[in-house]
């Protein structure tokens, strides 16, 4: 009986040990050797299959020199860890390459706050490099693939380049297309007039869909703030350089952002008014699927999914690859992805009375759309003009076409929040230099948009059809020509003034403010009051400041 | 110095070890008191009168009354009216829920009838994590598309905006919400610390009681509360000094948004923003929790010693 009881306590014990063992983490296997990258990935809802085919690519090339990648997967890992890490040096971490999406490049320059430099700066290792294809051709310079609009993202005030851009994520508006055909719409809106009234005809439909849904709710973190890249991008459709003042309290003076001597000045500006207005009357509750306020993300994407629900939703290309496992792949032959309208105000601003054409409301708008569908189609300004005379039997000015694709052309980009970085001190720095330059390459771009649904920042052009229209459409916008991206990362004087990264004074959730407070009635009174509290607001700070 | 060695060569080796090991001992809570006590108060108060650069200044002081008076563009919530639902929260907890939960302990304690099953239903929610139930209560209270089961089973009750966005998305009924969820996890917070209190009681004296004659609320009142006095006025004692405290639920159910912030939630969303900023100062963050603590020093002082004076010290 006790050799039994023993024979089972000691079994249960050892059951018990290895069942706990095999739930445990393994400890993570850091290769300290001098041929290893030791590469830490953040999931950033890209999945790791990318990474893995590089991986293989990459040692394929460097086969005869024996280079290899050690990949370490962290789903999740926010800003703050991947500092620490950072701060306790190489030798402690062991790890050569941050592929994340939670760090700035300030956040690691000597302006952070250890006061010490984390990474290496990739100017000269990296992106002036040509980028390495998967057979080891060297083709442009990194510096000539990425976006211009892009590069000051990657760089920190101090001048030097720390950040790898290395997804090209698009905010947008996510549709559904049958129930927009369902509601008797057959054509994407491309002005905000033309959204309010796509909005108008479904809820005149009256068959139980909602124009647009919101994740407004508490419960997957933080209130989503992707409302406020469709606010971001209206504003800086007018001018993106205004826009960037707006966001920096500074202006640009021989290519340097310097400070203002009256920086709330960037707030006195009426074309702010417009955006307000139209951003009241966006978030007006009469569009919205009721419960929107307090729903979360996933519930606000099963949304759009779904039968009933909304037609549209303010998200990102990354939509897709974060609902996909839910539905199956013909569930999102209806679903779709087109950039936030221009907003209609433009259009009267160029084409409206007073101006050489003097056309009305309406006309501008109809001119505005028909500009914006020749800019989708990713015609230049020489051959709009020509379109619009033979076609319109008008004559357009150059600039006036420009302001237009330019506006179209804003998207609001949130691929500069995923940057890879290099430890400082990286004993295998020029390996992690290799990698990041073949990741800048045109195969990686297949493999980005194959593996991942992922747009690389630098693809030369589309090199695969993906099966999703949903991606090509993403990628379409980010390849157009008069491409031009913008974020609301707040930088300069503004955080000192404001002390925190607030769009507008005391406002510390846009959408939920715009949503609680939008009027049923005049939208324009809404826009003027919050205006010119604001600018009233941004003045007392601002004199605090000074 | 020598001093002191030549006090220490008095002791036999044992003895020293014995010195050494209690000064060790002791030292270990010392310098965790220096480090998370000391200097973060400390520092704490001299952020308050310090501006960016730390030369001493009034402003952020002053800027703390200015903005209780609603001259302030910094704050996303008016400061006064989160004082004021910080302090309304407080004193549903101090004067309804904790008389509440003594009662509530106390007939638990005294084993009424269903008690086994009655304990597990009061203890579970104290058992699951707050982020659960949080996501649990977020998803009850949702609007009537989302499916939300409470705006379901209150229909009838509630006003259209509340059925459309939820309980928690309309102002009109955000508050009062938390205010219910407050009650219901407040409901057992003390539970396992007074059941321990009441266990100590001898069954005799409850016996003795009951020959006399008294009844369960004299026995109640005049028996097991005073017993259990220390406990309850231990607790009073922290209960008096959480009124300025991180209020976590606001965080997790709404945000702070339509009318919810509270002076705790307020503080810790101050300060996440101001530690987004580059120079991360945390002088007006700092300036009202300076502010606060003023206020709560008299009131815990004075509260305590009414506390000690309800019943003399009893012996059992």
């Amino acid at each position: 009986m006790k050799k039994t009881l023993s024979t089972v306590l000691a079994a249960t014990l050892v059951l018990g040990c290895a069942a706990t063992s095999a739930g445990c983490k393994a400890k993570e296997k850091i290769v300290r050797d001098d041929v290893t990258i030791n590469v830490r990935l953040y999931e950033a809802g890209f999945g790791f299959d990318f990474l893995y085919e590089l991986e293989d690519k990459f040692e394929a090339l460097y086969e005869e020199e024996g280079y290899k990648v050690n990949i370490l997967k962290s789903p999740s890992f926010s800003g703050d860890t991947v500092i620490r890490e950072l701060y306790k040096g190489y030798d402690d971490s062991g790890i050569d390459l941050y592929v994340t999406g939670a760090i700035t490049p300030n956040r690691v320059s000597e302006a952070n706050e250890y006061d010490k430099e984390l990474c290496e700066d990739l100017r000269e290792t990296v992106f002036n490099q040509p980028a390495i294809e998967y057979d080891g051709t060297e083709s442009s310079p990194v510096s000539e693939r990425v976006h211009s609009d892009i590069v000051p993202y990657l760089c920190a005030d101090n001048g030097k380049m720390y950040g790898f851009i290395w997804a090209d994520t698009t905010a947008g508006m996510v549709v559904n297309t049958a129930k927009l055909a369902k509601c008797g719409i057959t054509e994407y809106p491309r002005t905000t007039n033309e959204l309010f009234e796509a909005f108008d005809a479904i809820k005149a439909a009256d068959n139980g869909i909602y124009p647009v849904t919101y994740d407004l709710g508490k419960g997957e973190g933080r209130a989503s703030t992707y409302q406020d890249c469709a606010v971001a991008t209206w504003f800086a459709q007018y001018d993106i350089d205004s826009y960037n003042e707006f966001l920096r309290m500074q202006e640009k003076k021989d290519g340097v952002w310097t400070e203002m001597e009256d920086g709330w000045k960037v707030f006195e500006n009426e074309n702010l008014k417009d955006v307000l207005e139209v951003s009241y009357q966006f978030m007006d509750k009469k569009y919205a699927l009721p419960g929107s306020s307090s729903q979360v993300l996933s519930q606000a994407q099963d949304a759009i999914m779904e039968n009933k629900g909304a037609v549209f939703m303010l998200n990102g290309d990354w939509f897709l690859n974060e609902v996909k496992y839910n539905y199956n792949d013909e569930d999102f032959e209806d679903i779709d992805f087109i950039n936030v309208p221009v907003i209609s105000a433009l259009g009267v601003k160029l084409f409206g009375e007073g101006t050489a054409y003097n056309l009305n409301e309406e006309a501008c708008d109809d001119l505005l759309s028909y500009l914006c569908k020749l800019i989708d189609e990713n015609k230049s300004l020489e051959e709009i003009i020509a379109l619009v005379k033979s076609e319109k039997s008008m004559d357009i000015a150059s600039e006036d076409v420009e302001a237009v694709a330019t506006a179209r052309g804003v998207c609001f980009a949130r691929g500069i929040e995923h940057l890879a970085v290099i430890t400082k001190g990286s004993e295998k720095k020029h390996l992690a230099a290799l990698f990041l330059r073949m990741m800048a390459s045109d195969s990686y771009a297949e493999t980005f948009m194959r593996t991942a649904n992922g747009i690389s920042p630098y693809a030369s052009s589309i090199t695969t059809e993906s099966n999703f229209q949903f991606v090509n459409s993403a990628k379409a916008l980010t390849l157009n020509q008069h491409y031009r991206a913008v974020n609301s990362r707040i930088q300069g004087t503004r955080f000192k003034v404001f002390s925190s990264d607030y769009m507008f004074p005391a406002i510390d959730n846009l959408a939920l403010h715009l949503y609680d407070k939008a009027p049923s009635t005049s939208y324009e009174s809404a826009a003027n009051k919050l205006y010119n509290d604001s600018l009233d607001a941004v003045k007392d700070l601002w004199n605090d400041y000074k | 110095m020598n001093k002191l060695k030549r006090k220490i060569s008095k002791y036999s080796g044992f003895e020293k070890k014995k010195f050494l090991f209690v000064y060790l001992f002791i030292a270990f809570p010392v310098i965790q008191f220096a480090i998370f006590w000391l200097y973060v108060n400390f520092s704490s108060i001299m952020y308050a009168f310090q501006d960016g650069d730390g030369k001493f200044t009034w402003a952020n002081m002053k800027w703390v009354f200015e903005a209780l008076k609603g001259n302030d563009n910094k704050l996303a919530f008016d400061l006064f009216d989160t004082l004021k639902r910080s302090f309304i929260l407080w004193a549903l907890d101090f004067f309804l829920l904790f008389p509440i939960g003594i009662l509530t302990t106390y007939v638990l304690y005294r084993r009424i009838w269903g008690h086994y099953a009655f304990r597990v239903f009061y203890i579970v929610p104290s058992l699951m994590g707050a982020v659960m139930w949080s996501q649990l209560l977020v998803y009850l209270s949702q609007g009537y598309l989302q499916g939300g089961a409470l705006v379901r089973v209150l229909k009838p009750f509630l006003s259209e905006s509340a059925i459309n966005e939820g309980l928690l998305g309309t102002k009109e009924t955000a508050f009062p919400t938390i205010v219910t969820i407050k009650c219901i996890m407040g409901l057992v917070c003390n539970n396992a610390v007074l059941t321990g209190a009441f266990s100590r009681v001898p069954d005799e004296i409850y016996e003795s009681a009951e020959l006399d004659g008294a009844g369960f609320w004299r026995t109640f009142i005049s028996i097991a509360v005073p017993c259990v006095w220390s406990t309850i006025a231990t607790l009073m004692t922290f209960a008096l000094c959480s009124v300025f405290t991180a209020d976590y639920y606001i965080y997790l159910l709404t945000g702070g948004a339509r009318d919810t912030s509270t002076i705790g939630f307020l503080l810790y969303q101050m300060t996440l923003d101001r530690k987004a900023s580059p120079d991360g100062f945390l002088g007006e963050p700092a300036a009202i929790g300076v502010f606060l603590t003023a206020i709560t020093v008299p009131v815990v002082l004075i509260g305590r010693k009414l506390i000690d004076r309800v019943f003399a010290n009893v012996e059992i």
